[in-house]
């Protein structure tokens, strides 16, 4: 008879020795994540001042009377002594005069201020995507690779455990961890988003809170989420071949599991004119600002060419296409292939 | 007495080369078994195919279980400690035995801590923090914490020193040895092993070159010690090694007339490293 409380138990062991040994990659990797979009505050708040500096040295400043004029010149002086009550009144009408002008002058082109968060929106989704990937690659191809080279193999392989739990609870975690750093980030990100319109100057501040009231951010967090769970289906390919890689070399499992795909690539190129494989990556990536661009936020961003992207149309649909199958049928072959090389290679040395 | 491990014909070969050379076996339990032999004579290459980590032509039962498909089953029931530290270094104390409890469904965990209580083990220490000989009373200590019926260690004691692999063996025969129970112990250290042996086997060129049990081991070979002249009388028994001190020498000789040779001088036991070294071809 089966025990399946035991078999649940042996998973989540095994799950947790996955926790236990990268748990320390992910707190850096959110920590090294939350440190440069607290660094990227500094120009964010210089850039809106210059915007702001820059539309002000553009203001008719003709419309002002000569009299107005000296007294602006005047407000750069405040600890001029000859000043009247009737000065302070006058200045701040004079003040308030010029918020306008600048008020109108930046509602003239929005766009002017919306283009540069625009882009600063997809840059931190994307590199949201790249931290995943990176952190992903490393995972996965690290994953056999690193038990071989410390010889615990031999030990994991001296406890009552199938290796093919070990090899799932490897495939497991790693979507766990991806998905899971996915969320880590993604919730950092949209208090950082929250943050850094509040770095900005007033009047920008009011264009920019304006436009981006527009966006629905919590649809972007779990667009993105969801489109990580179908992008790993279809990334299985290369995530079973990197594990295929961890368990085979004996050194240098990274080089190998990224530098063989990308010959294999250019093979492609060389014979068929086409690049499947790069076309993949760069699709994953174009899907941020497809789902971005749902947002009617970056219309008329000039990102990379957005023709045939179709990644993101539902989640069944996406997950129950020809796409998915042929993502599972090679993964099926790199997963025996992989279990076959792991029983075979004991440790590197 | 029902055998725990049984080979037949068991074979393995790295390119040309016979690793295993169509190895037969039956260890029965209740048995300290000795696996003997020079470095690169096949014992650890045994050991793998015994534990179902390589291939192999030929079987294998070990617990009436085949261990190349279901290493899994197998492992319920027996231990492995290896010539080499396998616990993985990240890994605190702690964490190696909360792992083991959740893999090992019987694995005792108090029995284990209070091993470790007799050591400088601390439980939040990291595996890489600890010595060689730490690393390899830890892996005992789960190994030998751990309810099975056949115990595999190669070379347990490599790069430790005399105290500890006196308490090791000492260890294996209190916390885990009984008659229902089998050990299997490689080593290339035979001296070491011997007083706990209760069988050996020599192995070299991937043959197993002689399996018996220790008592029998006296009845087969003998040291005859005589004077220089009657040596040369000796030589044509054929003596597996010969050696001279203080103007006496030493032949170690199989299955001999006793009748005839206790005229010529004088027997005793020979050590198992005396047999070693004579069936290996070594002279001392």
């Amino acid at each position: 008879m089966i025990d399946y409380k035991s078999m649940c138990n042996k998973f989540t062991i095994l799950l947790k020795r996955e926790w236990w040994e990268w748990k320390r990659v992910m707190f850096w990797t959110v920590g090294v994540f939350s440190f440069l979009l607290l660094l990227t505050l500094i120009p964010m708040n210089r850039l809106s001042h210059n915007i702001e500096s820059e539309v002000l040295s553009e203001l008719d400043i003709e419309e002002l009377s000569e009299e107005k004029k000296d007294k602006i010149r005047l407000s750069m002086d405040l600890s001029n002594e000859n000043y009247t009550v009737e000065d302070f009144f006058e200045l701040g009408e004079l003040f308030s005069k010029e918020k306008h002008l600048l008020k109108e002058k930046l509602a003239e082109s929005p766009m002017t201020i919306i283009k540069p968060y625009s882009y600063g929106i997809l840059a931190g989704f994307s590199m949201i995507q790249l931290f995943v990937l990176f952190i992903g690659l490393f995972y996965f191809s690290d994953s056999l690779y690193k038990e071989r080279s410390n010889d615990s193999t031999l030990y994991f392989r001296s406890l009552p455990v199938d290796d093919h739990w070990i090899l799932f609870s490897k495939l497991k975690a790693g979507s766990i961890g991806i998905i899971g750093l996915t969320i880590s980030m993604l919730s950092i990100y949209l208090v950082y988003s929250q943050l850094a319109i509040r770095t900005v100057s007033g009047e920008i501040w009011e264009i920019l809170s304006g436009a981006l009231s527009q966006i629905n951010m919590m649809d972007l967090f779990f667009d993105l989420i969801i489109y990580q769970a179908v992008a790993l289906i279809w990334m299985s390919p290369l995530i079973l071949f990197l594990i295929l890689v961890s368990a085979t070399v004996k050194n240098r499992p990274l080089i190998a599991g990224i530098g063989l795909p990308i010959l294999f690539s250019i093979t492609l190129q060389v014979i068929f004119g086409e690049n499947a494989f790069v076309s993949e990556i760069v699709n994953i990536f174009a899907a941020i600002p497809v789902m971005i661009n749902e947002q009617n936020l970056i219309n008329s961003m000039e990102t990379v060419s957005l023709d045939g992207v179709d990644l993101f149309g539902s989640f069944f649909g996406d997950l129950f296409s020809l796409r998915t199958l042929g993502s599972v049928l090679v993964s099926g072959l790199f997963y025996f292939a992989t279990l076959k090389m792991y029983r075979k290679n004991i440790p590197t040395n | 007495m029902n055998n725990l491990v049984n080979l037949n014909q068991v074979t393995k070969k790295y390119g040309d080369t016979n690793a295993l050379d169509q190895v037969n076996l039956d260890i029965p339990s209740g048995r300290i078994v000795g696996l003997i032999g020079p470095n690169g004579a096949g014992k650890t290459t045994l050991l793998r195919a015994l534990t179902g980590l390589i291939d192999y032509e030929g079987s294998i039962s070990i617990l009436d279980v085949e261990p190349k498909e279901n290493r899994h089953l197998l492992m319920e029931n027996i231990g492995v400690i290896h010539d080499i530290s396998v616990l993985p270094p990240w890994m605190t104390v702690e964490q190696v035995l909360e792992f083991q409890i959740g893999i090992h469904s019987k694995f005792d965990k108090e029995k284990c801590e209070k091993m470790l209580k007799k050591t400088e083990i601390t439980l939040n220490k990291k595996v890489k923090q600890l010595s060689k000989g730490m690393k390899t009373q830890l892996h005992l200590s789960i190994v030998l914490a751990t309810e099975t019926q056949l115990l595999i260690l190669d070379e347990p004691t490599h790069g430790l020193d005399i105290l500890f692999r006196k308490r090791l063996y000492s260890s294996v025969l209190e916390d885990f040895f009984d008659e229902t129970k089998s050990v299997l112990v490689s080593t290339h250290q035979v001296e070491e092993v011997e007083h706990i042996l209760t069988d050996v086997i020599f192995i070299n060129h991937g043959k197993i070159i002689l399996y018996e049990r220790m008592e029998t081991l006296n009845e087969t070979y003998v040291l005859l010690t005589v004077k220089k002249e009657i040596a040369e009388q000796v030589r044509t028994m054929n003596p597996l090694t010969e050696s001279a001190m203080l103007g006496k020498t030493t032949f170690l000789l199989e299955r001999p007339d006793r009748e005839k040779i206790e005229k010529m001088g004088e027997i005793s036991n020979p050590s198992v490293s005396d047999i070693f070294m004579g069936l290996m071809g070594g002279t001392s």
